[in-house]
């Protein structure tokens, strides 16, 4: 028998996958002490995507949102994530923020930081761990999986001794973001990387684009794995990770245990289900198996964001267009890993690639960076044709002679207009343009509560009585809705 | 006794398709009263409604010109290539690239605009002077939205 633990992405992936980062602090509140007392080894909550997701769309100060989570959630270990060396966009950060942003998240009630890059910049994510490390925080740093030429299970696992022998590492962590590990490959990997980690405990997080991750954790479990990552049943599968429900199930079948207090894991699917129906947002149902996601190995959630990008060309019919064309661009570029920010940057060239149907004509700025190597090494060799063509624009050129800038926290305050401005209002004004944080801060304080309308429900039955042909008189009463319609008759 | 929002759907159904003069149904959180035509003695002249707003987002639709074409003032228009975020500066915080009166040369920098959080610089055509920008700060543009009138050198 096994002792298993769990990390619960209920309030993060769960709901970056599902629902695009749209979540409100007060949409956990009634919910949080439940989540908190389950009894997960780890709870994580945020990252920079989910700052600026929340002052541009929700228009919430994430630092108070943080705040009253880290109140609701006393007991629970909190972890946010961040790339090695970038925090807004898919650009790059300078060191003096990188290292502003995991300190001020600690003092925020981070305790625990997984830290990722998709080129294994080592000496980056070494610096940076070390950052986590001397704020106090757990590190645990990622092995990022994707499927290339280069990347074999011995790469993999030489990517982990070395993590290991920073002597700073507290476990490692192993995603699978596009939910493209098949079951056989995952035969040979994870137990490679369990091996190389020694001492150290690897956690696994695979989505369930394909239906298969289940599948990889009982390989991990047989392995040696003892941490799943996992989410409550409505934030859970499609794009998400498996559901806490399905494993503990699968766990008690195969004679695991966990220290789950499984009673409150339906309060919390039950209040998810009801805010995504309230908001229109979707539940997540596994997939049907797809071998042409192991081609584009694109994030099941970056697909949905392509869908809608195509919609705004009036290009929805050409979304496999679009994904045959992120095979082909993956190869060109040296075959990053597909997760951020490379899944945005294959998908969107791939996308502008499509629509203005002259290859490379149009390059944004993030790929002219990487082909010069700003971003670090390319896995494979960039296609020279392509290299050629991405750089033979007058914005390549003026990119040649750049070095990223690393200015001092003092320069980059008097950057953003006021030499005295607090670490936190720094970081968010870097996240979101200038309008997005002013905004924010006009909206006032987050709201801790949320409230259930039923509005839409409402809405519907009063559209199904205004339609009705017969009634002189119609009264709707629905908590706080009270309508009463009254005509004369017209026949 | 629960009916769920299926079961107010069939009530409303066959109310319509039937001859009741009245019901008045409570279940679960909801009150539903309904008078039927020549039923209600009460009827007044005038109906007062209230449905719940639900206003449409506002959407932008701004008819494409031809890429930068010249226009009747001698001025190179610049259009967007994509649809997008207009940016005016490199970055939140740094000044723009460039503004009216400016003077810019072939392939400078003009713009960003924003394709799903990355950022597509456009040069400019030619070299002139920026006589008009088109689009505000952060607007949302469509492809082949006017972005920049630039007056070409010697025209």
């Amino acid at each position: 028998m096994t002792h298993v633990e769990f990390v619960d992405q209920t309030l993060r992936d769960g709901q970056q996958s599902l629902w695009g980062m749209r979540i409100r602090a007060g949409m956990a509140a009634a919910v949080a002490e439940d989540i908190d007392r389950t009894g997960f080894r780890t709870v994580d909550v945020t990252g920079s995507s989910m700052f600026e997701c929340m002052m541009r769309y929700s228009r919430e100060d994430p630092w108070e949102g943080l705040d009253l989570w880290r109140t609701w959630l006393p007991n629970a270990q909190l972890r946010a994530g961040s790339r090695s060396n970038c925090i807004a966009k898919f650009g790059l950060t300078p060191d003096s923020l990188m290292d502003l942003w995991i300190r001020t998240l600690t003092r925020h009630g981070i305790q625990s930081f997984w830290i990722y890059d998709c080129l294994y910049n080592m000496d980056q994510m070494r610096r940076l761990c070390q950052t986590v490390h001397d704020a106090g925080a757990e590190v645990v740093p990622a092995i990022m999986f994707g499927i290339s030429p280069v990347h074999t299970d011995e790469w993999f696992a030489a990517r982990v001794r070395e993590m290991v022998s920073w002597g700073i590492v507290s476990a490692i962590y192993v995603e699978d973001a596009p939910g493209i590990l098949a079951p056989e490959r995952g035969a040979t990997l994870i137990p490679a990387l369990v091996d190389a980690a020694g001492d150290v405990p690897v956690e696994l997080h695979c989505h369930n684009t394909v239906g298969v991750a289940p599948l990889n954790y009982l390989t991990g479990l047989r392995s040696g794995v003892r941490i799943l990552h996992t989410a409550s049943r409505p934030l859970a599968n499609g794009p998400s990770l498996p559901s806490t429900e399905a494993m503990v199930e699968n766990l008690r079948w195969l004679g695991h245990d966990h220290g789950l207090d499984t009673a409150r894991l339906d309060p919390v699917a039950l209040h998810f289900a009801r805010v995504a129906a309230q908001e229109g947002w979707a539940t997540g149902t596994p997939n049907e198996f797809s071998t042409f996601a192991y081609h584009h190995q694109l994030p099941g959630g970056m697909t949905g964001t392509l869908k809608a990008q195509l919609a705004q060309y009036g290009m929805e019919d050409r979304l496999t267009e679009v994904l045959e064309e992120v095979v082909r661009v993956r190869e060109e570029l040296g075959h990053p890993i597909s997760a951020t920010p490379f899944s945005q940057l294959m998908g969107i060239q791939a996308v502008l690639n499509i629509v203005t149907g002259d290859r490379y004509s149009m390059v944004p700025d993030e790929v002219i960076i990487y082909t010069l190597g700003h971003l670090g090494t390319p896995p494979a060799p960039i296609d020279p044709d392509v290299r050629d063509r991405v750089l033979s624009s007058p914005r390549a050129k003026e990119y040649l002679a750049w070095e990223p800038p690393q200015p001092s926290l003092k320069e980059l305050r008097i950057q953003f207009g006021d030499a005295r401005m607090s670490d936190e209002e720094l970081l968010c004004r870097y996240l979101v343009p200038r309008e997005d944080f002013e905004a924010t801060r006009a909206a006032g304080k987050v709201s801790p509560t949320y409230v259930f309308r039923d509005a839409v429900a409402s809405r519907q039955l009063i559209e199904t009585a205004l339609t009705m042909r017969r009634p002189t008189y119609v009264r709707v009463r629905r908590g706080d809705l009270d309508l009463t319609l009254r005509r004369s008759r017209t026949d | 006794m629960p009916v769920g929002q299926d079961g107010l759907k069939r009530v409303l159904d066959a109310f319509e398709q039937g001859d009741w003069d009245e019901i008045h149904l409570v279940a679960d959180d909801v009150e539903v009263h309904l008078v039927a035509r020549g039923a209600d003695s009460k009827v007044q002249a005038t109906s007062h409604v209230t449905a719940p707003e639900e206003t449409p987002a506002r959407t932008t639709d701004v008819a494409p010109s031809a890429p930068m074409t010249a226009t009747a003032e001698d001025a190179t228009t610049v259009v967007a290539p994509s649809p997008g975020l207009f940016w005016r500066a490199p970055s939140p915080g740094a000044p723009p690239f460039t503004d009216i009166g400016g003077h810019v040369e072939e392939g400078t920098a003009l713009c960003i605009v924003e394709v799903m959080k990355l950022m597509n610089t456009l040069p400019a055509p030619v070299a002139g002077t920026v006589v008009e920008i088109c689009a505000e700060n952060g607007e949302q543009v469509d492809t082949g939205t006017p972005l920049f009138r630039i007056r070409a050198d010697g025209s």
